[in-house]
């Protein structure tokens, strides 16, 4: 058996092996025997919170997870409990997409709902908890209010008018049944998300049918660089689908290296994909060597570019990413906007986490110094 | 074979379904209907396999014997398919 290198995500072998099923080149391997009910029990648990219900359904199915009868009943509720949230997501998507196009605004499909169409050999395979859409920022605005027409809710105020089409990541949008539609501007919060070249998105697209609908996504290099980008800064510690994404992606299409580096470049997000892939590598064990993976491994941050990832890591605040946001507009104009809505934001922004201005100030100052005296 | 409409004449799945299949049960969700969500197993998972291409009630049993071998009796079959067909995800352009 080979050995296993340490978790990054601290998630055990087992957990790791069920998110690396089916991927070609990996050498973790799933248990040879059923697991005692208290093993399985911890690692049905982590199937479900990480979403790969479907990967350890296919496991268990196809022969390579032995599970004992009762086992496989539990493993098959709760991955029929995943499709089903998953196709009233996916009704979600066809109903948003739906008043979106009829309002003359673009939209693409983001995550779990394109991967599991496009990437997936069986969308099974890959489930989701909300539903994300990408929209032009300056047509932002219009998007939120015809999607606010059909009965959903922002979950938060914008801190001042037209912050969120010029400088937010997005906002989220509640239904009235609770499902999340998150609404993107760009992929991210923070230096990153301010810097990725948004028009690049928009030059193409792949489709997919959804129930007789065609939805567009974002083209595959596209879809790779979100992918790396919620891989790497979607979380402080990195979650096991969104490396199995990366991977999926990158070994199962012919992708176009040069039109990967070109978007990476007019992004500046190489290190976010490196760190995205070493990542995806490592945990999931990957043997084989595509140029990718080789140049990832060689890649080599520089100490701006270090810093930046920081404000996504452990011990990183909403503070300290807005801060470094700052560095990363293009303008002195939009900076100092930008400057203005965070530490000035209308009362309504403020609701229950800040009784003031004042305190809303303080308490950035305090995580930002924090995140400095760490580093 | 088709209908007056040009449709395959026979079972067929409906327009705008949402469906996932684990291998043991199909997940299906008609978009036109409730929004509720169906589980289908056993013979009816199997009838909604079969109807990746449209098939009168002849063909379903005949794909049965093929695929199953020991094919339950076509009254079942027949239940089963009205009850998709109840349920909003095959149509059935026999029935009026």
């Amino acid at each position: 058996m080979a050995q296993i290198s340490a978790s990054a995500g601290g998630h055990s072998p087992a957990a790791r092996a069920v998110a690396a099923h089916g991927l070609v080149g990996t050498t973790l391997n799933l248990p040879e025997a059923p697991l005692t009910d208290v093993e399985f029990t911890r690692l049905h648990a982590a199937t479900r919170s990480q979403r790969m219900t479907g990967l350890f359904w296919a496991a268990i199915t196809s022969g390579a997870f032995p599970v004992t009868s009762s086992q496989r009943d539990r493993a098959e509720e709760s991955h029929l409990q995943s499709l089903a949230a998953a196709l009233v997501l996916e009704h979600l998507v066809v109903n948003t997409v739906g008043v979106l196009e009829k309002a003359a605004i673009p939209v693409r499909t983001l995550k779990g709902v394109a991967l599991a169409h496009l990437d997936y050999p069986d969308p099974g395979l890959r489930t989701f908890g909300d539903i994300d859409l990408l929209v032009p920022g300056d047509q932002f605005d219009d998007a939120v209010t015809v999607i606010t027409e059909t009965g959903a809710a922002r979950r938060y105020p914008q801190p001042r008018p037209g912050f969120d089409r010029r400088f937010s990541k997005g906002t989220c949008l509640c239904t009235p049944d609770g499902l999340e539609i998150d609404l993107h501007r760009t992929f991210t919060m923070g230096p990153f998300g301010a810097r990725l070249a948004l028009h690049e998105l928009w030059a193409r697209c792949d489709e997919f049918d959804l129930a007789g609908v065609t939805v567009q996504a974002l083209s595959v290099e596209e879809r790779l660089l979100h992918a790396a980008y919620h891989a790497a800064l979607g979380d402080e510690r990195p979650r096991l689908v969104p490396l199995r994404d990366v991977a999926q992606i990158l070994l199962t299409h012919d992708v176009d290296m040069s039109r990967l580096h070109w978007l990476m470049r007019a992004s500046q997000g190489e290190a976010v994909v490196a760190r995205a892939v070493r990542w995806a590598w490592q945990e999931l064990q990957i043997a084989d060597v595509l140029g990718a993976s080789a140049w990832a491994e060689t890649y080599r941050e520089d100490q701006r570019t270090l810093s930046d990832l920081a404000v996504y890591g452990l011990g990183s605040s909403y503070a300290a990413r807005s801060w470094a946001t700052v560095k990363a507009i293009p303008t002195l104009s939009q900076r100092l906007k930008f400057v203005y809505a965070m530490t000035m934001p209308q009362r309504s922004y403020l609701g229950t986490r800040h009784r003031s201005q004042r305190d809303r100030l303080r308490q950035g100052i305090g995580e930002i110094r924090s995140l400095r005296s760490q580093r | 074979m088709t209908d007056a409409t040009g449709r395959p004449d026979g079972f067929a799945r409906a327009a705008g379904v949402l469906w996932r299949d684990t291998g043991a049960h199909v997940v299906a969700l008609p978009t036109a209907g409730s929004g509720d969500v169906i589980v289908l197993g056993g013979g009816s998972a199997q009838i909604w396999r079969l109807l990746r291409r449209p098939r009168s009630l002849a063909q379903l049993v005949d794909a049965f014997v093929d695929e199953a071998g020991a094919p339950p009796p076509q009254q079942h079959i027949a239940a089963a398919a009205a009850d998709l067909v109840a349920r909003g995800v095959v149509r059935n352009s026999q029935v009026v």
